[in-house]
Order: structure tokens, then C-alpha cells, then sequence
């Protein structure tokens, strides 16, 4: 017992030493996983990708910090959506670490630089100006691969990005798929990211029948087990009105920061995919969200140009109001969706060709130049571009992306017609709404395609009209005119036009069922003083002409190196141009309009194109000008009459 | 030759500790040189120190997204925490084992008497004819006065010709003390014998295959100037290290268990387990337990492994301290096929569980300190081990995804890494420091899972391999 004693007695201060520094330890470990627990920035995840993320700084600090290429303002703006970045390359739902990396490396090297979801908002409310080169980059589901394999590329290319959060699966106690609250405060404090909403608890099938089907939560009415029913569509508005706010509320409540767009859940070109019990349902939830939010993120359906247009932007003058109300948005955001497979090259390519394409605009195929196929199939590049309907489908439409902003112009297309209906497009807004000249063995027609219904303003017979290898048809656009050319001779016309776009290429064979045009090279030139993509056209002539609605002139053959536009003559009465004065690309392009004016009282002999067929390059601009002064008093003149 | 490193150590060790006769080994170096080792020193442990606190952190964070990503909860949460700071608090306790160490020898007031007791080796041996004579030279050898040492060789009925080679050397030194058996007794009772027959104060029990390192024994004698001290362990090492990789883990082990384990035990003067290699005790307080010792049993059948942590147990049941002597050094051969060393493994864990039992009737009683720090929890670690590693592999991979398992296995191997940062802080030298990773692997997937292994056979008392017998160092958490 003695011993014993003398052991308590002796070993005290290891005891307490070894006592506090255990508990000192027991203390750390508790409250540091406590901690860790609470702290995505310490998750091993993070550390991981700090690291990378440093590695990719320094191999990248030559682009972090590129200028812009130009400084000119952007008209539209591309955004792009990605889900998750994985690193299976074999995932094919989702881009990988590496090809995203590639991706944005090659962006930026491009010049190309994101712009804030604050920013973008601005832009489409016209209240901003943003550089051209500017894209929006999102991201959907704000899974936790939405951030810690982005976040590095974000900070070596001094890019943002935008997280689109789903705000029940974020709250999801100790979630490893979604980014936790936590995480978003995090990615906001880094002022790399914003959020915006992708519905409260939209995102998973809800079902729809006593046997547990699954619908979709914003487009089909739910089954409600206890009263063994569907929701009625009184009900249906409710939830999803109580989701769209709910999402919105808890989102600002939580973050403090204004929530101004929603990402539909499962979106594609008609709201959400999937619905089949509530036809109207998806255009209900549309409307509904309208009301919550300023903007709508959907994917782009090749029925649409690519870039997305601000809701004001006809105030810029250089488009007609018409037109800017269909391009511009005043809800709707269309995206891209990367697809797995996607290179670098490609996405690029995809942005570059969305671009606003400068006239004369020349394309022999030689690669893809931005060619929107809204149906049908196209083969393109290799100089060769093969327009053809899918099976059981009569016609095929394609577009030019970067066309839409064109105001007066000639387009020609030389295609090997071998049989079915050829339609030129001019003023392609999207897939829906576009004028045409119909070409058919013996006989043209003009056409105008309102919200996907064609009118027909303008048709004839003729002749010469073809099918052969290497003829050439075309369409003209410019002022409140539409003209058809065979074989760059102008052969109808109407003057029935209301608003500017871009230009396409469709065909139709309703006997074969099985419509294909060759087509070996497009000019899009332009006409008036429309050489810098300007359009002039006064707002307010937007009614027909009947007097010359019938007049179809004879065709006259050009030559394809002159200006194709078969001039009008001159019109005796003389108006004053007020009309023209506040259009400032026109004056941009001629400083002094006021002498000009003063020689259309002496109409110069050049404009008279049988007598002088060859206009230099440098009287060009300024004889266009001139013919368009002329023409204008004409145009404006009748409108009394009408 | 393969002892090499071990003789470089000896010299490089530290001078803190008991006698300083080693002092004479170490070859001359210049003032320069010390000083520059010291500094290098300084920045060796300035580099240890930070690699404590980055590793600290890192299991930190591991520990937590382990038990984030297994959705471990309530007991099995606080559990994760309670392991990892036993694991720890065993880290924390044997850097203050030097310091308690020397304590321990000068605290007795007769400190700066002559203290020169005669001491006993003790031979127990089985069919060693190989390493008998070079044991009994050894033992020889020691740097102590020939009067007084004795050697007890224990002949317990040998087939081979081990008698013979035990009586050759017997004439040639006479102060040998052969006990000669007819009928094999085994190595419990050899020892008691050699207890009986001792007339050294200090009785040094030794393996018939181990070594002793001849300069160390008036380390291992000190001690005992303390009327307190009953036993002191040697250090021991495995002498056939770098023989394949199994026995250079084992070296690794070996060192973690007693530089680490022991040395932490040590601490507070209660090491459970004189290692049976080679280990010193006090005679007059050995001799009432001989026959309670020799009559143990469990479960209605005579114990017959675990003899040295048996014995060592009631040296602490009288109330006596236990020491650990990193400065007393011992060879032993290990090993050498996996088979051997799981069966080895075994047996261990056997005596570890049987005498755990037993040391938990008086523990408490003894020092509540150490049994609650170090003897329950210890106790509730071991079978909790493997339980948790079969949760890890068998379990969490299919409900949770197999991240829990990678975070599991990443949290081992950052607490073996801190032990790794430890041992390189003890010595410098040892060069198998590496092996601890295959420790703690092969301790996951394999050895952890031998104590139910141990627990399902406990009542198969075969002696096994007479000459692998050997004891427990301590037993892994």
C-alpha cells in the first residue's frame, strides 16, 4: 500500500499534463469536425481544387487577363448551360473537367469574357451596355460539381458564372450531390458566382395516377392520393404559383440577393418536356413565372438565332420595331446546352458564327458558317451544303445565325434545283416569321410567314423559271419591299414588309415527300446605304402599296459583279426627310446628308442601272444613298392613299 | 552486419537516461561537429513539430468527412472521437516518458550510492542447439562484475543436442548454473525454476534466441535502486529485420510498440507487459507469485501463453511500478512467414485478452488513472477495431458509397503517418519507419479481425511453435 502511494505521488504531473493536453485534443477534434462539418471551404473537395485551381492560374496568367478585341458594344448576347462537370469522360449527360477547361480556355483565348447575371439582366432590360465577345455562363441543379470543379477555371480566366439552384435539394441536411447553403454564401462571398432559382421542389417527377407514374411537377396535374384525384387546374396554378414564389422568397430570404431569373426545370423549346396531362400546363407555368421573376432560362430548339436580343432593343433605331419586338425578349432567355461531345473548337465556333455577320456576306461552304436547321437535315462544309427533309416530312428549313440584325439586302443562293418548292428566306426572325419568294417549276410566289402561317402577298407565272443545275434564285429586302430574282433578274415583288431578319433557305416537296436541295454558294449583299448592317427603314411604313403590288417587272438580267437592285424611278414628288434625319447610322455613314439631299433634285444619271450597270466601289455607298432618298417619297407618298 | 544501424543509434541516442558506461563507444567528434548536429537537430524537430500540427489538421478534417460520408452518428460519432484521441493522448504520453523515466531513478534518496546488486540471467530453452551458446556468451559478456553475474540455463528435455552444447560451455565458464529436465515442462516453468535457482537481486529473464546488448546492463539495473520498481522491460528489436518485408513491418511495429506504447505505459509506471524477449525482474518479489503464476488458468484449463504479461500483471497487483528502459536493448528473431506471424499474432492477442481480464479486477483499485485513461479504453478500442474496419469495408461501401471507406482508410493512414512523425522523432536512424503504412493496412484488413479469431479458439491452449513463442510488445489500437 505504501507503493502504491508513492505511485499517485509521484506520476501527479504526468497525469495532469497528459490530462489537459488529451482534453486540449478531444476538445480540438470534436470542435474542428464540428467545424470542418460546417465548412465546405476545409472539405478535402475544396483543398483539392484550391490546389488545382493554383496550377491552373499559373499555367493560364497569360489569358487571365486579355483585353477585349474590340471595342465595340455587343447587340446579343450567347448564354451557355452546363449541369455538372464530371471527370468519366464516358458520362454523356455531362461535359468533363478537362473539355470544359479546354472550353473556356478557348473562349477566353478568343476574346470572348462572361458577364455577371446582374449585368446580363441589365443588358436585356436595355438598361446596360456590355463589349461585344460577352457570354453568360450557367450552370443548372446547383450540384456540388456545378462549383468545385468550375470555381478554379472561373478564378484562372477571371470568368463568372451563375448557379441555378434547386432550393429543397440545397436544403437536404448533409447532402453530398447538392451545394449546401452553406457552400452558395460561400460562392457568392467570391463575387465569381450569383444564383438564381430553379424552382422550390420542381425538379423531380411528381405522380400523376393511383399507380404512381411520374409526371412533371410544372406541366402535369398531380395526383393527390388522399382524395384519390388529380389536382384540378385551379390547383395546379396555386402550387405552382406557391413553388415559383416560395423559391424566389427563401432564395432572397436567405442570400440577400435580389432573385430575378428562373431556370425552367427540364426545360426545352416549349416550356418543359414530358407533360401529358394538362396540355396547357407548361404555358400556364410560363405565365406564372412571368408574373415571379423578369427572366426565363430555357434551352435554345434551332427555331431561334442564338444570341438573346434586349427587350428594348428597337429603341436602337436600327431595326424595326416589329422586328425588335419578336427578337428582342421580354421574358424568354434561350440557352445553349453544351453537350458532352462538344470540343472547344466547336463551341467556339458556335459563338463566333452567332455573331452579327457583316454584308456582302459571302458562303461556299467550306465550313459551317452558323447554319440553324430548325427541320430537316443539313449537311454542311466541305464546300458543300445539302439541305434535306427527314423521313415521313415534307420540307426542310435552315437559317443563318448572326443574319438576324440585316436590314436591306439581296440574298442569292446557287442551288441545283432538281424538284420540289425552293423558298429563299429574308427577314428571318426565327423559324416562325419570315418573308419568302417560293419558287416552283414555272411559277414565284411571295410569301409572309406570321407565327408560322404563310400569306401569300405576291405570286406569278414564269416561264423561265426552272429546275436545273447552278440557277440562281434570291430574294430581295429593303425598305417596305420584297422582291424575287431569277438569275439575279428581279421577277415579283410586293410591298408588303414590316420587318427586317435575317435570311435562310428552306424546301418542300409535298409529292415525294422526300425534299433535298444542293446548294453550292449564298451572296447576301447589301442595298440602300445598308453596308454596316444598318437598316432604314421609318417605322410607319408598314402598310401595303397597291399600285405597285401588281406590277411585276420584266426581268432584267445583271450582271452578278454590279449591284443587283433593280432601282425604281425616281419619284417626281419630293418629301421632306425628317423620316430619315433621326436614324444615326445614317448619318454616321454619310456625315453630311443635307448636300445629298440637295442633288436628288438632280437625279444623278447613275442610278439608272441599264445605262451604267458598273458602280465603283467608292461612289457605291453614296449613289445607294441617293436612290434610297429617291425612294423614299415614293413609299411614303402612297400612304395617303391607302 | 544487420545490426548495424542499432550500434549507430546506440551512439546518436541521447545521454538522459541512467548510466552512461555507452559513453565510451562513441567515437571522438569534433566541437564543430556536435554543434552541428545540434543545430541540425533543431531544424530535424522544427520540421517533426510542424508536420504534427499539419497532420493534426488533416486528420481533423478526415476524421469528420469520415463520419460525414459513412452518416456516422451519436455513440458511433462520439466513438470516432473518443479513438482518435486515445490514439493521440498514447502519442502525448510518451514524449513525457524520458522525462518521468528519470524521474523514476532519482527520486530514491540513496541515488548517489554505489548500487552494484548481482544479477541472474535466466535461459529457459527448447531445441536451441543453433543459438544457445552464443545467448549464454552473450549474457557473459555483459559490462558488470563477473562475481556478480550469474547464468541459469534451463535444459526443459531438448531432443536436439542443445544439453551438449549447454555443457561445453559450462566447463569452459563455470559460473553457469544448468538445470537439467528429463521431461519437457515448458518455458513457464523453466522460468520459475530459474526464478528458484536465482541468487541475484535482479533476475533478467531472456528468450533462448534473444540477445542482449552487453553495454546496457547497468541501464537495466538502475531502475531498480528504486524499492518501487518490481520489473523493467528491455528494448527489443527484431534481429532478423531485414530478412523480407513482413519482418522489416515487424521492425517498425516493434519499435512503434515499445518506443511508442510501451514508453506511454512507462509513463506512468505501469507497463502491463515486460516483454518475455528479455526483460529484468526483482527476485524477492517474483518468488510468492511463482505459484499462483505457475497454476493459472482460464476457463477451467492452465494458461499457456502470455507468461511474461501474466507475471507482469501481478507484479502490478502488489502494488510495484513497471518500467520500460529505451536505453536497454534486445534482439529477438521474428517471424519470417505470414503464417507463423498470424498464428503469433494469435497467441498474443489470447494472453492480451486473458490477462485483461484479469488486470480489470484490480486496475481500478490500483491506479484509476491509468485504467480509465489507458487500460478500459484501450480494452474497448481493440474489440471495437475491427468491428469498425469490417464497417468500413463490408458495410458503408454499399449503403454509403465507397468515399466513407476511401475517407476511412485516408483517416488511418493520417493517424499512422503522426505515428510515423513520432517515431522519426525518437530515432532518427531506424530505417523502417515506412513499414508502419503496411502495418496499419495489413492491422485493417487482417490483423485487427485475429482477436475474434483468438476469441473463437480460446480454449485450444497447444503451445504452438515452441520457438515463436514470444511475448506481446503491447497490443496495436
Amino acid at each position: 500500500m505504501q507503493a502504491q502511494a508513492l505511485t499517485f505521488r509521484k506520476t501527479n504531473n504526468y497525469k495532469n499534463i497528459f490530462l489537459g493536453i488529451s482534453a486540449v485534443l478531444l476538445l480540438l477534434i470534436i470542435s474542428g469536425s464540428v467545424y470542418v462539418a460546417n465548412e465546405p471551404a476545409l472539405s478535402l473537395r475544396a483543398l483539392y481544387e484550391d490546389a488545382r485551381g493554383l496550377a491552373l492560374s499559373a499555367f493560364w496568367t497569360p489569358y487571365r487577363n486579355t483585353p477585349p478585341s474590340s471595342d465595340a458594344t455587343a447587340r446579343g448576347i450567347p448564354v451557355l448551360t452546363y449541369h455538372r462537370l464530371v471527370s468519366d469522360a464516358s458520362d454523356v449527360n455531362n461535359v468533363s473537367i478537362g473539355n470544359f477547361q479546354d472550353q473556356m480556355l478557348a473562349l477566353k483565348k478568343a476574346g470572348w469574357q462572361t458577364v455577371s447575371l446582374a449585368d446580363f439582366e441589365a443588358f436585356m432590360r436595355g438598361q446596360k451596355v456590355l463589349p461585344e465577345k460577352s457570354f453568360l455562363l450557367t450552370f443548372d441543379d446547383a450540384a456540388k460539381e456545378s462549383y468545385y470543379p468550375v470555381d478554379p477555371v472561373l478564378k484562372a480566366l477571371n470568368y463568372q458564372a451563375v448557379d441555378f439552384v434547386i432550393v429543397a435539394s440545397s436544403e437536404i441536411p448533409r447532402t453530398t450531390y447538392y451545394l449546401s447553403p452553406k457552400e452558395l454564401q460561400e460562392m457568392l462571398a467570391s463575387g465569381r458566382w450569383s444564383i438564381g432559382s430553379h424552382s422550390f421542389d420542381g425538379h423531380r417527377p411528381s405522380p400523376v395516377d393511383a399507380q404512381g407514374d411520374n409526371g412533371v411537377f410544372f406541366a402535369d396535374r398531380i395526383w393527390i392520393p388522399e382524395e384519390n384525384r388529380l389536382e384540378t387546374t385551379q390547383e395546379f396554378a396555386e402550387r405552382v404559383t406557391n413553388d415559383l414564389t416560395h423559391a424566389k422568397k427563401e432564395l432572397e430570404e436567405t442570400y440577400k440577393v435580389p432573385i430575378n431569373s428562373f431556370a425552367f426545370p427540364l426545360g426545352n423549346e416549349t416550356g418543359i418536356a414530358g407533360a401529358n396531362n394538362y396540355p396547357e400546363g407548361a404555358a400556364k407555368t410560363a405565365e406564372i413565372a412571368r408574373g415571379v421573376y423578369s427572366f426565363g432560362f430555357l434551352q435554345l430548339n434551332r427555331q431561334q438565332f442564338t444570341n438573346n436580343f434586349p427587350i428594348f432593343s428597337g429603341t436602337a433605331n436600327d431595326i424595326p420595331s416589329e422586328t425588335a419586338k419578336m427578337l428582342g425578349s421580354t421574358f424568354e432567355v434561350r440557352r445553349i446546352h453544351v453537350d458532352h461531345d462538344w470540343d472547344s473548337a466547336h463551341l467556339l465556333s458556335i459563338l463566333e458564327n452567332a455573331r452579327t455577320k457583316r454584308l456582302p456576306f459571302e458562303d461556299d461552304f467550306t465550313q459551317d458558317n452558323g447554319w440553324i436547321t430548325s427541320w430537316g437535315k443539313t449537311d454542311v462544309g466541305r464546300n458543300n451544303f445539302v439541305l434535306t427533309s427527314d423521313t415521313n416530312s415534307d420540307s426542310a428549313l435552315t437559317f443563318l445565325d448572326g443574319s438576324e440584325l440585316w436590314g436591306d439586302y439581296s440574298f442569292d443562293a446557287a442551288v441545283n434545283w432538281t424538284g420540289g418548292d425552293v423558298f429563299v428566306l429574308g427577314d428571318v426572325v426565327n423559324s416562325k416569321n419570315y418573308d419568302s419568294c417560293v419558287f416552283s417549276p414555272g411559277h414565284v410566289k411571295v410569301q409572309m410567314t406570321k407565327d408560322g402561317i404563310a400569306s401569300t402577298v405576291s405570286e406569278k407565272d414564269d416561264p423561265n423559271i426552272a429546275l436545273g443545275n447552278n440557277v440562281r434564285v434570291g430574294i430581295r429586302v429593303h425598305g417596305t419591299t420584297i422582291e424575287c430574282a431569277w438569275n439575279f433578274g428581279s421577277i415579283a415583288e410586293a410591298y408588303t414588309r414590316t420587318n427586317s431578319g435575317g435570311v435562310g433557305l428552306m424546301v418542300s416537296n409535298a409529292q415525294t415527300r422526300n425534299a433535298s436541295l444542293q446548294v453550292s454558294s449564298i451572296i447576301a449583299r447589301p442595298l440602300g446605304s445598308d453596308t454596316q448592317n444598318a437598316v432604314i427603314m421609318p417605322e410607319t411604313q408598314t402598310q401595303q402599296q397597291p399600285q405597285t403590288q401588281t406590277s411585276v417587272q420584266s426581268q432584267k438580267p445583271i450582271h452578278p459583279q454590279t449591284h443587283p437592285l433593280p432601282l425604281p424611278q425616281p419619284s417626281p414628288v419630293q418629301t421632306p426627310q425628317t423620316q430619315i434625319q433621326p436614324q444615326p447610322s445614317l448619318q454616321q455613314e454619310e456625315p453630311s446628308p443635307q448636300p445629298n439631299q440637295e442633288s436628288t433634285s438632280a437625279p444623278p444619271t447613275s442610278t439608272e442601272p441599264s445605262s451604267s450597270p458598273q458602280i465603283s466601289p467608292q461612289t457605291d455607298s453614296q449613289s445607294l444613298l441617293e436612290l434610297r432618298l429617291q425612294q423614299e417619297p415614293n413609299a411614303s407618298s402612297t400612304a395617303p392613299t391607302q | 552486419m544487420k545490426l548495424a544501424w542499432t550500434t549507430q543509434s546506440l551512439q546518436n541516442r541521447s545521454s538522459a537516461v541512467g548510466n552512461d558506461m555507452w559513453r565510451n563507444y562513441v567515437s571522438p567528434q569534433t566541437q564543430e561537429q556536435v554543434e552541428h548536429g545540434r543545430i541540425r537537430n533543431i531544424w530535424y524537430q522544427a520540421l517533426l513539430f510542424g508536420a504534427t500540427i499539419v497532420t493534426l489538421a488533416a486528420i481533423i478534417i478526415i476524421k469528420s468527412k469520415s463520419t460525414e460520408s459513412a452518416n456516422v452518428d451519436g455513440i458511433l460519432l462520439f466513438y470516432t472521437y473518443f479513438v482518435t484521441t486515445f490514439q493521440l493522448s498514447r502519442l502525448v504520453a510518451s514524449v513525457m516518458y524520458s522525462s518521468s523515466y528519470q524521474r523514476a531513478l532519482s527520486e530514491h534518496e540513496a541515488y548517489q550510492d554505489v548500487y552494484e546488486p548481482k544479477i541472474s540471467f535466466v535461459i529457459p530453452a527448447y531445441n536451441e542447439e543453433g543459438e544457445i551458446q552464443n545467448t549464454i556468451r552473450n549474457c557473459l559478456q555483459a559490462h558488470y562484475p563477473t562475481h556478480l553475474t550469474e547464468v541459469i540455463v534451463i535444459n526443459d528435455a531438448s531432443t536436439d543436442s542443445t544439453r551438449q552444447k549447454i555443457l561445453e560451455m559450462k566447463e569452459q565458464y563455470p559460473q553457469i548454473i544448468f538445470v537439467d529436465w528429463n521431461k519437457n515442462q515448458g518455458k513457464r516453468h523453466g522460468m520459475a525454476e530459474g526464478f528458484r535457482q536465482a541468487s541475484g537481486e535482479i533476475v533478467i529473464q531472456l528468450d533462448s534466441d534473444s540477445r542482449i546488448d552487453p553495454r546496457d546492463i547497468r541501464n537495466v539495473v538502475e531502475p531498480f535502486r528504486n524499492p518501487s520498481i518490481g520489473a523493467v522491460s528491455y528494448h527489443t528489436e527484431p534481429a532478423n529485420a531485414n530478412e523480407n518485408v513482413l519482418t522489416r513491418m515487424q521492425a517498425a511495429y516493434y519499435f512503434l510498440s515499445f518506443r511508442i506504447l510501451k514508453a506511454a505505459e512507462s509513463t506512468f509506471r505501469m507497463v502491463f507487459c515486460c516483454s518475455g524477449c528479455a526483460s529484468a525482474y526483482r527476485r524477492n518479489i517474483i518468488l510468492p507469485l511463482l505459484d499462483e503464476w505457475l497454476t493459472e488458468s482460464f476457463l477451467g484449463l492452465p494458461v499457456t501463453w502470455g507468461d511474461d504479461r501474466s507475471i507482469t500483471n501481478r507484479v502490478i497487483k502488489l502494488g510495484y511500478d513497471t518500467l520500460y528502459s529505451s536505453t536497454v536493448r534486445a534482439y529477438t528473431i521474428v517471424p519470417t512467414t505470414l503464417k507463423q506471424f498470424v498464428k503469433q499474432q494469435i497467441r498474443w492477442k489470447k494472453g492480451w485478452f486473458v490477462n485483461s481480464l484479469f488486470a480489470s479486477k484490480f486496475v481500478v483499485k490500483r491506479d484509476p488513472f491509468v485504467a480509465f485513461t489507458y487500460f478500459f479504453p484501450l480494452m474497448i478500442v481493440t474489440i471495437m477495431t475491427p468491428i469498425m474496419a469490417a464497417r468500413a469495408f463490408l458495410y458503408t461501401p454499399f449503403v454509403h458509397g465507397f468515399t466513407s471507406t476511401f475517407y476511412y482508410m485516408l483517416g488511418v493512414f493520417a493517424v499512422a503517418i503522426l505515428f510515423i512523425i513520432f517515431y522519426r522523432f525518437y530515432s532518427k536512424d531506424n530505417p523502417y519507419y515506412r513499414y508502419i503504412f503496411l502495418w496499419a493496412l495489413l492491422n485493417m484488413v487482417l490483423l485487427s479481425y485475429m482477436l475474434f479469431v483468438a476469441l473463437l479458439t480460446i480454449q485450444n491452449r497447444g503451445w504452438g511453435t515452441r520457438g515463436v513463442l514470444k511475448p506481446a510488445p503491447a497490443t496495436a489500437t
